[in-house]
């Protein structure tokens, strides 16, 4: 094993099968697309790359995404020119799937660049309504408009501001997705180097942001509406332990939704870690290991605000 | 470029061009402003959209009238393409490889044609863009953006439709 992960090894006891996760963290990340149906069906979309002698796989789990061969130029067929999708990874797919979102609502992607999940919320939306996309980097922001013009979007704005203090009076978002920053260990079959920088005590640095994001998000979100937390990391201290502080903050205002996904192999969220216990509704969240469905790491909660 | 630096103008006149060249019907853009956003560029965006905080950037990039001819983005132009009912080009393989190429050529257009002008691209299903058909010459030139999107237009594969 292990050499290559070591800074991993304190997730052993909470993975199932330690060498088939080592064996999916070595090899490369399958290629994923989504549908923009504001353009045309999956279905459409699969038989126009067939022309073009590209078969799409179909997701599972996501009737608009297809797993791509490795071979095919994703940024560079005219389907892409005409922008009937888009490149985004499979697992970071989940926290706009799990948002129910409808026309016409408002949506706050507090860190957004570069982009996908704010133009995957537009189009869940059908570019009816409004998605303000937020980041505390102006350049990084920079890079979203061209990715708007190619799919067409016109119902999204751009923010620059830190996501722990957005600067809104009052709560106005149906749904707020919080895709905090952080140690991102699980895009290390992206970024090789990713597991460098994991550890306890760089994810225990990240918390601080990342609970008062989680805070904000929560400030910004209508009572009824959703957030969506979620990161690319293994690290509990970065996941459940965020979670819980702010539930326990909230005191009851806002409750992790139960949420389940057909056809997509998860695993709860911990309920304890090296000696701290968390909210048992934690079990509620999600994990996706790479080696369940060949994806990256990621992890979301689903939390609703109800007071 | 900032969203508080635009400035709002009538779009009837604009609106009434592009509707009267393409045949699009007027009510695809019931709901949206335009806004002048440089000295060459007009973004539709969204008429409720809230002024706090104040946005960064916001709309869609639609016309640029630097020219003789106000003229859609490339992205206006794949996005209202097929709306469109008339002046479409409907390029087969060797065409589609020359437009995007950003090529001219020899071109024979449809009877829905209303003369010299500009052409919304179509290839198949897809719609690429933007071309300017000369009626007197019987040519189409393509206005292809060079860097569109960060593709080069050499590698962008090109097959049966």
């Amino acid at each position: 094993m292990t050499r290559d992960f070591f800074n991993f090894e304190r997730y052993r006891p909470v993975v199932d099968d330690w060498g088939a996760f080592v064996d999916a963290l070595r090899r490369p990340l399958p290629t994923c697309v989504w549908t923009n149906t504001l353009r045309t069906t999956p279905d459409g979309l699969a038989e126009q790359m067939a022309a073009f002698g590209f078969d799409l796989e179909p997701l599972d789990w996501y009737p608009d995404a297809f797993r791509v061969p490795a071979d095919v130029p994703v940024g560079a067929t005219l389907p892409f020119v005409s922008g009937w999708y888009q490149v985004q990874e499979e697992a970071a797919l989940l926290p706009v799937a799990l948002l129910d979102l409808r026309p016409g609502q408002r949506v706050l992607d507090l860190c957004a660049a570069p982009g996908n999940k704010t133009a995957q919320a537009a189009v869940r939306m059908q570019d009816r309504g409004l998605v303000i996309a937020n980041d505390v980097s102006e350049g990084r922001l920079r890079m979203l408009p061209n990715l708007l013009q190619r799919l067409g979007l016109t119902s999204v704005a751009t923010v620059a501001s830190d996501a722990t203090a957005f600067p809104i009076a009052a709560p106005l978002f149906n749904a707020v997705i919080a895709d905090v920053p952080c140690s991102c260990e699980g895009t290390v079959r992206k970024h090789p180097r990713a597991h460098r920088r994991a550890g306890r005590a760089n994810s225990l640095r990240l918390q601080v942001l990342q609970t008062a994001i989680l805070r904000r998000a929560i400030g910004c979100c209508r009572v009824g509406g959703t957030v969506v937390y979620a990161t690319c990391t293994f690290a509990p201290e970065e996941n459940e332990a965020v979670v819980d502080a702010v539930l326990r903050e909230q005191a009851g205002r806002v409750q992790i939704r139960p949420v389940t996904v057909r056809h997509l192999d998860t695993t709860p969220g911990l309920t304890a870690w090296e000696g701290d216990a968390f909210d048992p509704a934690l079990q509620h969240a999600l994990r996706l290991w790479p080696h369940h469905n060949d994806t990256g790491g990621f992890f979301v909660a689903v939390l609703d605000k109800t007071g | 470029m900032s969203f508080a630096t635009h400035q709002r103008i009538d779009p009837a006149p604009y609106l009434a061009l592009v509707c009267d060249r393409f045949g699009l019907p007027p009510r695809l853009f019931d709901g949206y402003d335009l806004y002048r956003a440089t000295s060459q560029t007009l973004y539709l965006v969204p008429a409720d959209l809230p002024v706090e905080p104040p946005p960064l950037f916001a709309g869609f990039a639609f016309l640029r009238d630097h020219t003789r001819y106000p003229k859609l983005t490339t992205a206006a132009a794949i996005k209202y393409a097929p709306h469109a009912t008339r002046n479409v080009a409907r390029l087969d393989q060797p065409e589609a490889q020359a437009f995007l190429n950003r090529e001219t050529f020899a071109f024979t257009p449809e009877a829905t044609c209303t003369g010299t002008g500009f052409m919304l691209v179509q290839h198949g299903a897809l719609p690429l863009g933007l071309a300017f058909y000369s009626a007197e010459h019987g040519t189409v030139r393509s206005l292809f953006p060079k860097a569109w999107s960060g593709v080069q237009h050499d590698s962008i594969v090109v097959g049966a439709v």
